[in-house]
């Protein structure tokens, strides 16, 4: 009785029976359908790639922009200037110090946890409204704001599904980096207006 | 996938696409946009399907870069493909509700190798008849190098029916195909 196509990908896969071996190794027949397989599969594998027909990049780009800016208002109050300056040093040296973690304690996630609060508090008491912000300083404000948010929406959704703490404290890393860069911004901001 | 669009994600590239960065963002869809396509091409039965599974991968990845492990190509190439291949089998698992997604098959040869047959389908027209489960799987196993296992964990189905719907698929390929592989 000759090799079923189940034969056939077992003795491919390396899976195969004994007799299905010893009857591949005695059928010329049962050997061509085994080379028909394996011509079938790399002519699968050797199909051409295929282009998408339209550039979909600039809608991917305009969906990941509208989701930002709804949530753009929910991230961050802003707190004085002084408060601010202050926060600049809070953050640098909190950075520094986390940036080559040697052990994923949950001391350390903590650690980076309260020293995000901290930094929201210090920035909190800040009223935007009541200050002037040139057009380069909102452009970077907006944008770091945007890429804030996005560590948001990574840091919601890996504690959502109880993500390892690596991953929990590379991201509240990264949003520390993005605060300490936003702060900086208004510090720069603020010399440049005398303020 | 390009080599020079390889070469230009590296390990800052990926870095700045995990803080959100745009500009990083789309070096990774121009970087992956073939792959993920092709991908979802063979596997779904139109194109409009597949350039959906485009839109919502690179979305996905938008939206969840930042909670990847690690910096390097190979890793994010590994995740890209995982949510592509994901996204496709969702837009399958749609359809099958949508219709009766056995009837697209006719020919009873299951588990049999099939016979030379008059009628010679060139291999896409065939892998396109073939139904979307048995398509994905042989897509998916032999040419994305999935494991049944694998395959049979993002299909939410056991292991046994993968491989049976592989030589199912095997089956009505060699009856289509006959000896002829164009």
């Amino acid at each position: 009785m000759h090799c079923t196509m189940d034969d056939l990908l077992a003795l491919r896969d390396g899976e195969a029976s004994a007799p299905a071996q010893r009857h591949l190794a005695e059928c010329a027949e049962c050997r061509n359908e085994y080379d028909l397989l394996h011509q079938r599969v790399a002519a699968l594998r050797a199909l051409p790639a295929v282009r998408p027909p339209r550039d979909r990049w600039e809608s991917i780009r305009a969906v990941v922009g509208q989701e930002r800016g709804r949530r753009r208002g929910r991230i961050v109050r802003w707190g004085s200037l002084a408060a601010a300056a202050v926060a600049v040093l809070a953050v640098s040296v909190t950075v520094m110090r986390m940036r080559a973690p040697t052990d994923a304690s949950a001391a350390d996630l903590q650690a980076l946890i309260q020293q995000s609060q901290q930094i929201e508090e210090a920035l909190r008491a800040y009223d935007p409204t009541s200050r002037v912000l040139n057009g380069r300083a909102a452009s970077a404000v907006a944008e770091l704001e945007d890429r804030i948010a996005l560590v948001d929406m990574g840091l919601s959704e890996a504690q959502n599904r109880g993500a390892a703490r690596d991953e929990l404290m590379d991201l509240w890393r990264q949003r520390l980096q993005l605060m300490d860069e936003l702060v900086r911004v208004h510090v720069t901001r603020a010399a440049y207006v005398g303020l | 996938m390009a080599t020079a669009m390889l070469a230009a994600l590296d390990d800052l590239a990926i870095q700045r696409a995990k803080t959100g960065d745009l500009d990083a963002l789309e070096r990774v869809f121009r970087a992956y946009e073939g792959t993920v396509y092709t991908m979802a091409r063979r596997i779904c039965r139109t194109s409009e399907d597949a350039e959906d599974v485009l839109q919502e991968t690179f979305l996905e990845i938008c939206r969840s870069i930042g909670t990847l492990r690690g910096t390097e190509p190979g890793s994010l190439t590994a995740w890209v493909k995982r949510v592509a291949t994901s996204k496709a089998l969702m837009r399958v698992r749609r359809e099958q509700y949508r219709d009766a997604d056995e009837l697209r098959e006719e020919d009873p040869v299951a588990g049999r190798r099939g016979p030379d047959v008059a009628l010679q389908l060139d291999l896409e027209t065939a892998l396109e008849r073939l139904s979307d489960r048995a398509r994905a799987v042989v897509w998916l196993h032999d040419v994305e190098g999935y494991t049944h296992e694998d395959i049979a964990e993002m299909m939410g189905m056991t292991v046994s029916f993968s491989k049976s719907q592989l030589a199912r698929a095997h089956a009505r390929l060699r009856g289509w195909l006959g000896r002829e592989l164009v």
